[in-house]
């Protein structure tokens, strides 16, 4: 069940940073704001599968390249908790040190599943001027 | 929602984007286009070689991580195919190993993701934009007799921010500050008290292009930690007691400079916190200010102690750590390039000289050897006071050996005075220079020894260390040096 997002934002639980999502969508323009925000959406959801196929095959490379994804995407809107995740999981996946960190890898996952959430609820309630086209 | 303005490009450029999140290509694209470029899209590594072919580029964005090959792989490849061409390589945190690796290999700059508006597009123009020619170097030139060789008159008017010595690890080091110096790279400069930091720090900002901006310089172990905030972030009147008036702060100051954070592994972990949010969003929030403000703020730190081993013992946070460590600068304690001691002494004899209305002109060579004997364990900055201290109380055309201070030459059970940093002590109480060092520095020095006496090779050393090659290797990246230096 979905905590009341009034209540997440009083205890500051959101992963989604407003005033950096707001900067992102002012520099974009309004035209594309909303197939960015659907792309980020699916491209979030990609990233949040890919990490989990890696993981459970234990495979580096694509450890390397979903947590890659995850860092740019969680940074671009600010989500500055799952950037840090993601960077340590990159970290770890490195060829130096050759290490698919499973706890790391989950809490990643955990959080991207989130900041998907969160992003469904910004779309719902965003207004823009012109809706993607296809 | 308007967009804001955007400052166009003096000539629009056709850069070719490989970038292959997709979210991320709209971002990328509509902010260049927004400036006036013409972006070609690509989002494999292959497409982008195709399109590398058919059309000429002023600019390459690559994306080190692609789907189907090595970004660095492929930017050889169009480098080789066209050596003039200006690649920007963009990355996430974990490779900047690799992006280091790419500006050796020929990369005009890299981005660390994610995305920041304004050192994207300062990114961009600084790359299309030719630099300018670099200033000659000093040279030395000859003097007769007795007296070593002095410099050119220019030379004295050069030394307020200026390197001085002609050394390779300076060479490699003024070379090095003149590749980055353009980039927007967070620059991490190390070494011992004394060594030069903030010179380095200057020389970094005034070769980068916003050499005509601020450069403030913070000591983060010099700011009571309670004031620190207030310092970096600034502070609105009335937000605290004793807050009288609206501060803007250092990073506020710096808009359109660089911020110099000096002793950052002293900076209070509630402070880290916050320099990192401020590295991430680029946006500064005053104590008491409602809102955020935007800067555009380019940040160089140093420190004098191992950032690595900081990190090891949670004086430092890791995650910052690795978004400030991107170009390390290491720079060598004087003992490490002695023949740079009497280029420095001779500069700064004639620069106080004339400071003080002196006549000296150059070193007596009993003077010129004792110098080059000399550990000088407080470095330039104990160098340069001896200097001081000779033009000050002594006049005549040669420094000659009854000038030096007393306590410059150690004597056992004399310590050093005021005229040498407090560092200085009798070289028979310190186990050759070791006692007053961390473990860490002296750790350094052994290895770096070691290597340098096996001719660089890491197995060699690692042999002779008892140490695994891969530990080695480990402590020279987080060091930030390579392994053909100490060679």
């Amino acid at each position: 069940m979905r905590t009341d997002p009034s209540r997440r934002r009083a205890a500051g639980a959101f992963l989604l940073h407003g005033p950096t999502l707001a900067r992102i969508l002012r520099s974009i323009g309004p035209h594309r704001a909303g197939a960015f925000l659907d792309q980020l959406h699916t491209d979030l959801i990609s990233g949040l599968d890919a990490l989990r196929t890696a993981t459970d095959t234990t495979d580096l490379g694509g450890v390397q390249r979903a947590s890659h994804c995850l860092i740019a995407l969680a940074g671009t809107v600010g989500a500055m908790e799952l950037e840090t995740a993601a960077r340590a999981l990159n970290l770890k996946a490195q060829p130096s040190t050759g290490l698919v960190d499973r706890d790391v890898a989950a809490i990643v996952a955990r959080m991207t599943a989130r900041l998907i959430a969160e992003l469904d609820s910004a779309r719902a309630g965003a207004h823009y001027s012109e809706r993607p086209s296809a | 929602m308007s967009r804001p303005p955007v400052t166009r490009s003096p000539r629009a450029t056709t850069i070719l984007l490989i970038e292959d999140t997709a979210s991320l290509q709209i971002v990328y694209r509509t902010v260049l286009e927004g400036a006036g470029h013409t972006v070609h899209l690509a989002d494999t590594a292959t497409d982008g070689m195709a399109l590398f072919r058919d059309v000429e580029f002023d600019l390459v964005l690559l994306d080190l991580i692609l789907p189907d090959r090595d970004g660095l792989d492929l930017m050889q490849e169009m480098l080789g195919r066209r050596p003039d061409t200006r690649i920007i390589v963009i990355t996430a945190n974990g490779s900047i190993n690799k992006a280091v690796e790419a500006m050796r290999a020929g990369a005009t700059e890299f981005l660390v993701k994610p995305f920041d508006e304004i050192r994207f597009l300062d990114a961009v123009r600084n790359a299309v934009t030719p630099a300018p020619p670099r200033s000659p170097r000093l040279r030395a030139t000859m003097t007769p007799d007795r007296a070593v060789p002095s410099l050119p008159t220019q030379t004295t008017e050069a030394t307020a921010g200026t390197f001085i010595g002609s050394s390779d690890a300076m060479t490699r080091i003024q070379s090095k500050i003149a590749s980055v110096a353009k980039s927007m790279a967070t620059v991490f400069i190390t070494g011992e008290s004394g060594t030069g930091k903030e010179l380095c720090a200057l020389a970094v900002h005034a070769g980068s292009n916003r050499a005509g901006g601020p450069f403030i310089a913070l000591n983060c172990g010099a700011i009571p930690q309670d004031l620190l905030e207030s310092e970096v972030f600034g502070h609105m009147k009335g937000s605290f007691t004793g807050a009288i008036s609206d501060k803007p702060g250092a990073a506020a100051a710096a808009d359109g400079g660089t911020l110099f954070l000096d002793e950052i592994c002293e900076m209070a972990p509630a402070l880290q916190t916050k320099l990192l949010r401020f590295l991430q969003t680029s946006t500064v929030q005053p104590v008491g200010a409602t809102k955020p403000r935007k800067v555009n703020v380019r940040i160089v730190c140093a420190t004098n102690r191992d950032p690595l081993d900081a990190v090891r013992r949670g004086l430092f946070r890791e995650d910052l750590y690795y978004r400030l460590f991107v170009v390390p600068i290491h720079m060598p304690p004087l003992r490490e390039r002695s023949g740079d001691v009497l280029e420095i002494a001779t500069v700064a004899l004639l620069h106080f000289s004339a400071e003080e209305g002196r006549a000296f002109r150059a070193l007596d060579l009993d003077v010129a050897e004792l110098f080059l004997r000399l550990p000088w364990p407080g470095n330039v900055r104990q160098l340069l006071n001896v200097i001081r201290n000779i033009v000050v109380l002594n006049d005549g055309f040669l420094v000659t050996l009854d000038m030096l201070p007393d306590d410059l030459v150690p004597t056992p059970g004399k310590w050093a005075g005021p005229t040498t940093v407090a560092t200085a002590r009798p070289a028979d109480l310190t186990m050759g220079g070791l006692v007053g060092k961390t473990l860490a520095e002296i750790e350094r020095e052994v290895i770096e020894a070691t290597l340098a006496s096996c001719g660089g090779s890491v197995p060699k050393a690692a042999r002779i260390l008892e140490l695994a090659p891969s530990t080695l290797y480990r402590k020279m990246e987080g060091w930030g040096i390579a392994q053909k230096n100490l060679a």
